[in-house]
């Protein structure tokens, strides 16, 4: 049976949070409990944890009364949103948490059309605000992890977007936050932190402190606000099933080499023409496009037929912002692009002739819409059921290929990736000035020995990241294991010990999310 | 991703949500992922059944919101875990005490609602001509026998002005175990099935039509994984007259009025019947269909169905009512279904609602039309 009490006054703090939050929204029921103990990632399904109490707060005043509360009894805090998270970052780590979801912080406070942003609560996902502001002609540009994803989480947590190659990185959306330290004071950033000034801006007074909430993995308080930034939407104010967005052109790119196709990657990244510009993994292609598991699976047993068609294919998108002359003019330079860096723009209509005959269904339905409101992401982890953003290196695109290589190297020596098809996700950011390229591994979460096999690839992973200079794995998806991946790193010192000090200082009980990045 | 509608067809965060259960009781425990979690407990022994579990385990509609989001998937069938689920509860902890009591009056009378069943037909008209050896039947059901009758009388009303050569199965039509299935109730509801088996195999029935999407779910899907394939077409009234416009030249009287469509989550989600109604509203002349925000596979529950409101009541009509006010929203003058059970929760929720519109069942709009 499930031991839930580990708190000596477990029943006096049940008590304390109750009286904040109201008797509906409180439980210390383990069968409330149980859900909360594991997510996917292999880390928490290897030691899961249940916390010791489920509390739903309203509001930020709420939120600031349960971590004095917290402090006072020194219980860790654990904060769940949105549930999109795979990473075991919204896990307990500890016994005896109080775990906050925020399912009732969940309102658009404000959509300003004028200056162009939004503030919301965390419980509002990519897929809520964009349903309301692409009715007003903007938007806010999609995560690649599903757009039912938490905005607020997703921007701290540093997720990626399709649109990097335009707008960069989702964080750079930020505008301003509501911030609750973990001994409870409210700190705004931005403009916001002066009352007269409002929202509009991500600078503020004196050194921005936005910076440290950031990918700080909920180690140093809860944002229970946002401002983000919104962009010109000309996509129609909603998303047809089968055709792509107004105003909106897609294209294929299909390059014969790796070389080539980095070349284009970098050109399609300064021309600065397009909205998307993503080399597309192959088996995401075969397991996220088609409709049915089937066809997928048809296809997964007949993909070294298309393998020569698919690894180096780049996804186009451009926008006519301003005008149709744009959209056409934006066609025209793609082409010119294609055709000086040897690549051939596809007609989508190919893949309707290819063999197998279920590679038609890989464009049926889907690519388009996905990278403007994803919804198809999840689909593979039809693999296995698991799966982990096993190398995630951010470098200048050249180094690419390279990095490709000692991947596919690495992960050979590991039971957990389908060995014999092999291709990364490449990702120009900002017109291309770097690349983020990522490489999945799959797994099955009832295998003790694939999960085990997980953990040994971290560690490989450590290992790699501290002696090759161009394998960095950033601060989103290593959760506890990246403070031991960048602690030892020679020059980092200084860094490690100005961060350690912050935690000190913001958190001196050590009780906001502990174990998820600092240790 | 089930916790939502599909984002790609989301038009406002307003109506978003997808999981009544989850929206109403807000612990994560209650959406499809959590009673997956819980499912895995329970099989691990880390958990025991309590009044908490049981409520997170029956307190949900089961209209297959989750599953349809999570088909794009297709690694899960959460519904089917529930299902299995549910049989596993009542197996080792008996049914809750509302669905024990429906189940003993669909023993003693046939129909969970304790009515005797000789007053099954007490709704059918006199000049409505009743054929002993059609092979076509009209299935009439529980709640359209008893509570919503208006149905069953509009329904017999068509095939009788359409000279369709039917049969009603009275006194041998029973429950089609429905409400026992989807309470786990599983030994009870084969014995029903066993009956109304019996009794169409001896009236040599071919086709078998519903007025209730309930009902009509239960024979083209329930039955068959018990006692394989049937020997008689399963046809949903809706189907039945969509068909039938199709193929024969029939004047219709004008309805102009603005009309909105619920999907009943049997009908929709569960059968895949999402065209057939729809063809036929638009076929009455002057009748403007307006779709709600969450329509067909995205569709927001009625409310009512899985032993909800029998067990919840207060939860049956909280969700009806955010139906209501979805409906509202779209300025229609009538909302129209196609099944009597979530015309009874939708009629139970607007007395407390100020709703500003009419609800009709979409047999009786086409009822007016054909006269």
């Amino acid at each position: 049976m499930l031991e839930q009490k580990f708190l000596e006054n477990h029943v006096e703090i049940f008590s304390k949070l109750e009286k904040i939050v109201g008797k509906e929204y409180i439980s210390d029921d383990p069968c409330i409990l149980i859900v909360h103990s594991r997510d996917q990632s292999p880390f928490a399904n290897l030691k899961p944890v249940p916390p010791e109490f489920v509390v739903l707060p309203a509001n930020t005043e709420q939120i600031q009364e349960i971590m004095k509360v917290s402090n006072d009894y020194k219980a860790p805090v654990v904060i769940q949103n949105t549930g999109i998270n795979v990473g075991g970052c919204c896990v307990p780590s500890k016994s005896g948490s109080i775990l906050l979801h925020l399912r009732r912080l969940n309102q658009i406070i404000e959509i300003d059309e004028q200056n162009m942003f939004a503030i919301v609560q965390p419980y509002v996902s990519y897929a809520d605000l964009q349903a309301e502001t692409m009715k007003k002609g903007l938007w806010l540009p999609a995560p690649a992890a599903p757009s039912t994803v938490g905005i607020i989480s997703n921007m701290l947590y540093c997720g990626m977007s399709w649109c990097m190659v335009k707008y960069g990185y989702e964080r750079r959306a930020i505008m301003s936050m509501t911030w609750i330290t973990p001994q409870g004071k409210l700190i705004k950033t931005g403009s916001s932190a002066i009352k007269s000034l409002g929202n509009f801006w991500w600078n503020g007074p004196g050194p921005d402190l936005k910076g440290l909430f950031i990918g700080s993995v909920g180690e140093l308080g809860i944002c229970t606000e946002m401002t983000v930034k919104l962009f010109p939407w000309v996509g129609g104010p909603t998303l047809k099933l089968d055709d792509p967005p107004e105003n909106t052109k897609f294209f294929i790119i299909n390059y014969r080499s790796g070389e080539s196709m980095l070349k284009g990657l970098q050109e399609l990244g300064r021309a600065d023409i397009a909205t998307i510009v993503a080399r597309m993994p192959m088996e995401w292609s075969i397991l996220g496009m088609p409709k049915s598991f089937e066809k997928s699976q048809e296809l997964w047993k007949n993909k070294h037929q298309v393998e020569t068609f698919l690894k180096y294919n780049v996804f186009v998108c451009i926008q006519g912002i301003t005008s149709q002359k744009q959209l056409e003019y934006g066609e025209k330079v793609i082409k010119q692009i294609a055709k000086e860096t040897r690549g051939l723009v596809i007609d989508p209509t190919m893949l309707q002739k290819m063999r197998p005959e279920s590679m038609a269904d890989i464009q049926q339905e889907g690519m388009f819409n996905e990278f403007f409101r994803a919804k198809i992401s999840p689909r593979i982890i039809r693999f296995k059921g698991g799966f982990m953003p096993a190398f995630f290196p951010q470098e200048p695109i050249e180094n690419a290929l390279k990095s490709e290589k000692l991947m596919e190297i690495t992960l050979k020596e590991f039971p957990i990736y389908p060995h014999d098809l092999f291709s990364s996700c490449v990702v120009p950011v900002d017109m291309g000035h770097f690349g983020l390229h990522e490489l999945d591994v799959f797994y099955d979460q009832n295998s003790p020995e694939e999960l085990k096999a997980c953990l040994e690839f971290a560690k490989k992973i450590q290992s790699l990241a501290q002696s090759q200079e161009n394998i960095w794995p950033p601060h989103n998806e290593w959760k506890s294991y990246h403070w031991d991946v960048v602690r030892n790193i020679q020059g980092f010192a200084i860094h490690r010990d100005i961060t350690e000090k912050i935690k000190n200082l913001f958190d001196p009980n050590c009780i906001m999310n502990p174990g998820k990045w600092f240790k | 991703m089930c916790r939502t509608m599909s984002p790609w067809e989301m038009k406002s965060k307003k109506f978003s949500d997808i999981c009544p259960s989850g929206t109403r009781f807000l612990f994560e425990a209650y959406f499809a992922p959590g009673k997956m979690e819980i499912t895995r407990a329970l099989l691990d022994k880390q958990i025991e059944y309590n009044d908490r579990l049981m409520e997170i385990i029956f307190a949900c509609p089961l209209c297959g919101g989750c599953q349809e989001q999570c088909e794009d998937v297709n690694i899960v069938n959460p519904l089917d875990v529930m299902y299995k689920l549910r049989i596993k509860t009542v197996k080792e902890r008996g049914p809750l005490a509302a669905h024990a009591k429906f189940s003993k009056s669909i023993e003693q009378f046939h129909n969970p609602y304790n009515e005797p069943h000789e007053h099954r037909v007490d709704w059918l008209p006199e000049n409505v001509k009743i054929s002993e050896n059609a092979k076509t039947a009209y299935f009439v059901g529980c709640t359209s026998s008893y509570r919503r009758n208006e149905i069953a009388k509009a329904t017999v009303n068509i095939l009788d002005s359409l000279n369709v050569d039917f049969n009603i199965l009275h006194p041998d039509e029973w429950c089609c175990g429905s409400p026992l299935f989807m309470t786990g109730q599983e030994e009870e509801g084969i014995k029903l099935m066993e009956h109304n088996l019996k009794t169409l195999k001896e009236k040599k029935i071919e086709t078998l039509i519903f007025s209730c999407a309930g009902c009509y779910r239960t024979f083209k899907e329930i039955y068959p994984q018990y006692f394989g394939k049937l020997n008689f077409e399963v046809v949903h009234f809706t189907e039945f007259m969509a068909d039938y416009l199709r193929n024969n030249d029939v004047k219709l009287n004008a309805y102009s009025k603005k009309v909105t469509y619920h999907d009943p989550c049997h009908l929709g989600r569960h059968s895949k019947v999402y065209e057939a109604p729809r063809e036929i509203l638009r076929k009455i002349p002057g009748l403007t269909l307006i779709e709600m925000e969450r329509y067909k596979e995205n569709a927001w529950c009625c409310g009512a169905g899985g032993g909800v409101s029998s067990a919840f009541k207060n939860f049956a009509y909280w969700t009806a009512a955010k139906r209501l006010e979805e409906a509202k929203s779209t300025g229609a003058d009538v909302l129209t279904t196609a099944c009597p059970f979530c015309m009874t929760n939708f009629l139970e929720a607007s007395k407390t609602e100020e709703i500003l519109f009419e609800i009709i069942p979409l047999v009786k709009i086409f009822e007016e039309v054909i006269k």
